[in-house]
């Protein structure tokens, strides 16, 4: 299992290799020290686990999170930050305090090890579940809950449930990465989740009007879109 | 022509003091709902306005300024406290007032109703004077009980009325600051001036009857007898509300004092935990057990190092002054163990004048000062950066300067804000506006603070 560690402490980064020579089952493949390193590291060596840092220079382990487009098994590693810990009863991650416990680690190891047991997507693959982090909350929001995304500039607005945080990057880019089986462009702003759609309607000029369910907002489809929705879901 | 006197006066007073004795019960028994009542939304308000402020100014590394601040929360609390009409004391004090009059009315009201209709109550005063009771008995023949019930209740609605006017005019002129002698010359007067009108109206009404004149004696010592019973009623009203205000004060200041102490305690655990620095010292143990395997002479050095800071950091008493050069020993250790975990990231430069090393600093400012420089400055930079300290004397001052860079623009996360300026708050209540500790920010990404410590201190 290819594993990635993140801190910004050479000592703490030796510590934990230390501990992990342990499980001849993990490999190492590399570590890096500060947010930018990481994320760049991580999409080019594609780890199965990351070990992560809370605090670092400039940013917090949440950010390197939430620029990663295939977000591994995470544990987190943290001195004293409650905070975090408030973060990781909302997530259900496992997460490690240093002085790491050999113990420990042997257990989250141990459960991200049953979890591997699927096996990995392919890159290029569609995601599955992101790492969304919105002001002091973060969530790994399975894509499949969220019903509609629309654009706001650069960024994204997700509806997930009665939730709406904000994804930093932009719509274009994430499309490419969403299943077009099951979410479909609507328009220009907006992208819809077909399992979502409660009920559809004819507008003028051949739009389509969608109906959400749970009570979300009414979404417009374009003439253009309209067409290959009908052939799509044979409407 | 004394002796008479006494037992005609006990007699009638009899009465009076079984209703107002009624009256005080009522009065106690409320009383105690009443002061749970402002005990409890007293807590509430001394929790939310003081709590709220300690936590607020104890958030992060600082020192409590133990008296002087408990004095200031007691007047901030006193002030609050006036101003404060609980809602369930209000609704006490009425029920009192009415229970109490009214029951008196009735006390007597019944009282006459018994006289009139029983020959046994009769003989039982006629026992102690059997001309008084056939005099009391003389007075009310004739007298239809609807009337003596209509003129009690008309007399005890105006007594009602009336103290409570006495009661507004007594707030208003703060009685109960007054001493013990002046609250009682005060009282005495009051009672006396409020019996003027009380006894001459009970003259003029049948009910006058309830207390004749003195047997053989000019009718105009019925009025005398009145206006005595009356003063004896007010005086007895006044000292029960002093007593009800009395107890409910010494309550509350023991309420208030019990809240202090554990809002202090909760600041005193708050500020050691920040002292201790958790973040720090827990990567510390990470990177000593790193080096363990690695180095262990480096090792037992951090252990040592660490087992240094935190002995002084828990002895460290908060009006307590030491040697800059016993400062900078902490400091050193401290900078060693931040070293470890930076490693490169942290360079520090000191220029500290041998002067300047005798002079007389609060312990832990030095430390605070530094420890701010590192986590909110050269910690949150990847490169890190440059650590400047230095010390000299000039103008009978120490002066220090610490520069760092730190983030540009800054993090929002940092609260850098709050450690500084509690030291800022310490100087200037050990030294006065002769110290003084300066933050300049205007230069982005870099921060230098200058601390001014006259060398007075030396001799304190």
């Amino acid at each position: 299992m290819k594993a990635f560690i993140v801190d910004d402490e050479p000592l703490a980064r030796r510590e934990l290799r230390r501990l992990l020579t342990e499980f001849a089952w993990i490999d190492v493949c590399g570590e890096a020290s500060g947010i930018d390193h990481a994320v760049r590291e991580i999409e080019e060596l594609a780890p199965e686990l990351l070990f992560l840092d809370i605090q670092m220079p400039g940013g917090t382990g949440f950010d390197v999170l939430a620029r990663l487009e295939h977000v591994p098994q995470v544990i987190f590693t943290t001195a004293h930050d409650q905070h975090a810990v408030r973060a990781f009863e909302v997530n259900a991650l496992d997460y490690l305090l240093k002085p790491i416990e050999p113990e420990r680690l042997a257990a989250a190891l141990a459960r991200a090890r049953g979890r591997n047991a699927q096996p990995a997507p392919a890159t290029g693959a569609p995601i599955e579940q992101m790492f969304v982090k919105d002001g002091p909350n973060c969530w790994f929001v399975p894509l499949a809950e969220v019903s509609l995304l629309t654009a706001e500039g650069n960024y994204v607005r997700l509806l997930w449930g009665q939730r709406q945080p904000l994804l930093g990057r932009p719509l274009t880019a994430l499309e490419q990465r969403l299943d077009p089986k099951i979410f479909f462009r609507a328009n220009r702003r907006q992208i819809v989740n077909l399992s979502c759609i409660e009920s559809v309607e004819a507008g003028i000029g051949g739009r389509l009007h969608v109906q959400l369910r749970g009570g979300g907002p009414e979404v417009e489809i374009s003439r253009r879109q309209a067409r290959v929705f009908r052939e799509q879901t044979s409407v | 022509m004394i002796g008479p006197f006494c037992c005609y006066a006990i007699n009638g007073q009899f009465i009076n003091i079984l209703a107002v004795g009624m009256a005080a019960a009522t009065k106690n028994v409320c009383c105690h709902n009443w002061q749970a009542l402002a005990a409890s939304s007293r807590i509430e308000v001394f929790l939310t306005a003081y709590c709220g402020d300690l936590t607020a100014r104890h958030g992060a590394l600082q020192t409590p300024r133990g008296s002087g601040k408990l004095a200031q929360m007691n007047s901030a609390h006193e002030l609050q406290e006036d101003a404060l009409v609980p809602p369930g004391s209000v609704r006490a004090y009425w029920l009192c007032q009415i229970a109490g009059w009214y029951g008196f009315a009735a006390a007597q009201i019944g009282a006459v109703a018994l006289l009139k209709r029983s020959d046994g109550l009769r003989s039982l005063i006629g026992e102690l004077d059997a001309t008084v009771a056939d005099s009391i008995l003389d007075g009310f023949r004739g007298v239809s009980m609807a009337q003596v019930a209509f003129e009690f209740l008309l007399l005890h609605t105006g007594a009602l009325v009336v103290t409570h006017l006495l009661r507004r005019h007594m707030r208003q002129r703060q009685w109960q600051a007054l001493s013990v002698s002046a609250l009682l010359r005060h009282g005495l007067v009051a009672g006396v001036l409020l019996s003027v009108p009380f006894g001459l109206a009970q003259w003029v009404m049948a009910v006058a009857a309830i207390r004749p004149p003195l047997p053989g004696g000019p009718p105009w010592t019925q009025l005398v007898l009145m206006m005595l019973n009356w003063s004896g009623i007010f005086w007895l009203w006044i000292a029960l509300y002093f007593a009800v205000l009395r107890a409910r004060k010494r309550r509350h200041a023991e309420l208030r004092r019990s809240e202090i102490r554990r809002a202090l305690q909760l600041a005193e655990l708050r500020l050691l935990k920040a002292q201790l620095n958790p973040h720090f010292l827990f990567n510390s143990l990470n990177s000593v057990r790193a080096l363990i395997a690695d180095d262990a002479a480096r090792a037992q050095q951090a252990v040592t190092q660490l087992a240094r800071m935190l002995r002084y950091t828990l002895g460290a008493g908060q009006d307590e002054l030491v040697t800059l050069e016993q400062e900078l020993e902490i400091v050193s250790d401290y900078l060693a163990l931040e070293a470890l975990r930076l490693d490169r990231r942290l360079r520090v430069e000191r220029d500290i004048s041998a002067a300047a090393l005798r002079a007389r600093i609060p312990v832990m400012l030095l430390q605070t000062l530094i420890e701010n420089a590192i986590k909110h400055g050269i910690a949150e930079l990847p490169d890190g950066g440059l650590l400047r300290l230095s010390a000299r004397v000039a103008d009978g001052c120490l002066q220090m300067e610490i520069e760092n860079p730190r983030p540009d623009p800054p993090l929002p996360t940092t609260q850098s804000g709050v450690g500084l300026r509690n030291s800022v708050e310490r100087l200037r209540l050990l030294f006065g506006a002769e110290a003084s500790l300066e933050i300049d920010l205007a230069q982005p990404g870099r921060a230098l603070v200058c601390v001014r410590i006259p060398l007075l201190a030396m001799a304190a």
